[in-house]
């Protein structure tokens, strides 16, 4: 990467400042383990309940066929077409599973995550080639610590998904990946790649507080409620390094927060 | 004709699929519907009582002739009770900001224009939390929080002042403070009923409260490197030291393990 170290932190105090971030981490991260259990035991129970009930579905539309069939009233096919459509020949309750708003959330939030992991990415490809001029060595740092972040924050809710019998998340949010894609076309230095980055980190940050009051369980919450503080500590940082005040709202927005139609947005 | 035998079935099949709706519809309201019975209760009891106030809690002369005197009670945790000891860390932030605000600038570090300009938002910041926090604890049918947080302001608070000799001192208050205060909200968030106005708020405020120690850790650095000049905005980010990139975001899921106790700072 092409990055210029014009001032060096003392070794020992880099030595302090990454054993603090050390420590943090580990006292947080049996929590968060923790918590995750937490959130796949929810969706496996939401997710037995809802199979229930798709199951007596399926059971009351073959018994009402079968019952008004042979009754002669009607013809079976009308019938089913009256209760909205069959279910599928396989059984699974997969329509069904969109009722929990939990899952829904779960991997919205991951879709996010993977989006910003890879407008990290190309970034950091980007400067590596040398295609945004001269990186300072602080949004270099900045830039790979917050990537670290998103991987931590979609590995959560993947394993909270697959915990919970359902399969990852692995594409990123599609109503946002057609305008970043659009956006990386055009950034030819590291000004614009931080505009991008700090949009992403709003937009992940009021989400993860807008989205955090939709979740039914309390463990789901509390996980979204210690992501968003961190999303938004990077849109100050960012807007720090891009010369802007880097709190200014006392409470913050949630008018641009995602919401679970993402995921149907082609 | 229909078989009747068969349309009792279909009555019977179709009551336990409304059976089991119904057990769903009830688990995913039932905090909503303890919430609504907890503000209920603290309705009743705070109509009964009559506010009191007891006791001056010292920030010097001057938060004493600011504040309102704080009680901590033992009573049960509540969600007025929760964001009364939000008002109460809102209304210490404010009140420890104000005192640093009058120190000479050499000492604050006011006399950078950016340590200024965080220091004089950053009061009205904490004010319009403290200020929304009440408004909630009012609609509840609460007492408002007016004085501060004594446990903390006589733990933390006191030793400190005593103490502070320059910027870092302060900054280092100042980062003790706001990272209690995040943490608190995200583990209130986790004791109050989602989509009420207490969640709201704890989920709006405690992002601003994380940008507060992310901007004074990546200060506190900028100070232990001896580089003030480079707290600027717009700053010169070449000339950065790599390490402020990341040291104002340690950990990628913000910590709660620091939390005060909701029912730390409750108005009797």
């Amino acid at each position: 990467m092409n990055t210029r170290n014009d001032m060096q932190i003392t070794e020992r105090e880099l030595h302090q400042m990454t054993a603090d971030m050390d420590e943090m981490h580990h006292a947080v991260m049996p929590k968060l383990s923790s918590a995750l259990d937490d959130i796949a035991e929810g969706i496996r129970h939401d997710l037995a309940v809802l199979s229930s009930i798709v199951q007596k579905e399926t059971s009351r539309r073959s018994f009402i066929k079968g019952g008004l069939v042979g009754s002669g009233m009607l013809a079976g096919g009308a019938v089913l077409a009256a209760c909205g459509g069959a279910a599928s020949s396989s059984g699974t309750p997969t329509p069904m599973m969109n009722g929990s708003v939990d899952l829904t959330v779960a991997r919205l939030a991951s879709s996010l995550e993977v989006l910003a992991i890879n407008t990290y990415d190309a970034a950091l490809k980007a400067a590596t080639s040398g295609s945004l001029g001269t990186v300072p060595p602080a949004v270099a740092t900045f830039a790979t610590t917050a990537l670290g972040h998103h991987k931590d924050h979609r590995n959560a809710w993947n394993a909270a998904l697959q915990k919970a019998g359902q399969k990852a998340q692995t594409a990123p949010d599609p109503a946002l990946n057609g305008m970043v894609q659009q956006k990386l076309k055009m950034v030819s230095n590291v000004t614009d790649v931080a505009n991008l980055a700090l949009l992403l980190e709003n937009v992940a940050a009021e989400t993860y507080a807008n989205g955090a009051g939709l979740l039914q369980s309390k463990a789901n919450r509390l996980v979204s409620m210690s992501i968003a503080p961190v999303e938004a500590q990077h849109a100050a940082i960012l807007s720090f390094v891009l010369g802007q005040y880097p709190i200014p709202n006392a409470f913050f927005p949630v008018k641009d927060a995602r919401g679970p139609q993402d995921l149907s947005a082609a | 004709m229909i078989d009747s035998e068969h349309l009792a079935s279909q009555i019977e099949a179709s009551q336990d699929i409304h059976s089991d709706a119904m057990r769903l519809t009830r688990d995913g309201l039932r905090e909503v519907v303890e919430e609504e019975r907890s503000a209920r209760r603290e309705f009743i009891v705070s109509s009964a009582r009559t506010a009191t106030t007891a006791g001056l809690v010292g920030l010097g002369a001057f938060l004493a002739s600011k504040l309102t005197p704080v009680v901590s009670a033992a009573t049960p945790s509540s969600t007025v009770q929760t964001l009364q000891t939000a008002a109460a860390l809102e209304n210490l932030a404010v009140a420890v900001y104000t005192k640093a605000a009058g120190l000479p600038p050499a000492v604050s570090g006011a006399d950078n224009p950016v340590i200024l300009t965080f220091v004089k938002t950053t009061i009205q910041q904490h004010t319009e939390h403290a200020q929304a926090f009440n408004n909630v604890i009012a609609e509840l049918g609460g007492a408002k929080q007016t004085g501060i947080d004594d446990t903390v302001y006589k733990a933390v608070v006191v030793p400190a002042l005593g103490k502070i000799a320059g910027p870092a001192d302060v900054v280092s208050l100042a980062l003790t403070l706001e990272d209690a205060a995040a943490q608190s909200y995200i583990a209130y968030s986790g004791s109050v009923a989602p989509k009420t106005s207490a969640f709201k708020l704890f989920a709006t405020i405690a992002p601003v409260e994380a940008q507060h120690v992310a901007i004074l850790r990546a200060v506190q650095a900028l100070l232990a490197a001896n580089a003030p000049s480079l707290i600027a905005l717009p700053p010169n980010a070449a000339a950065l030291p790599a390490a402020a990139g990341s040291v104002g975001i340690p950990t990628a899921f913000y910590p709660d393990a620091a939390a005060r106790p909701a029912t730390e700072a409750t108005v009797a």
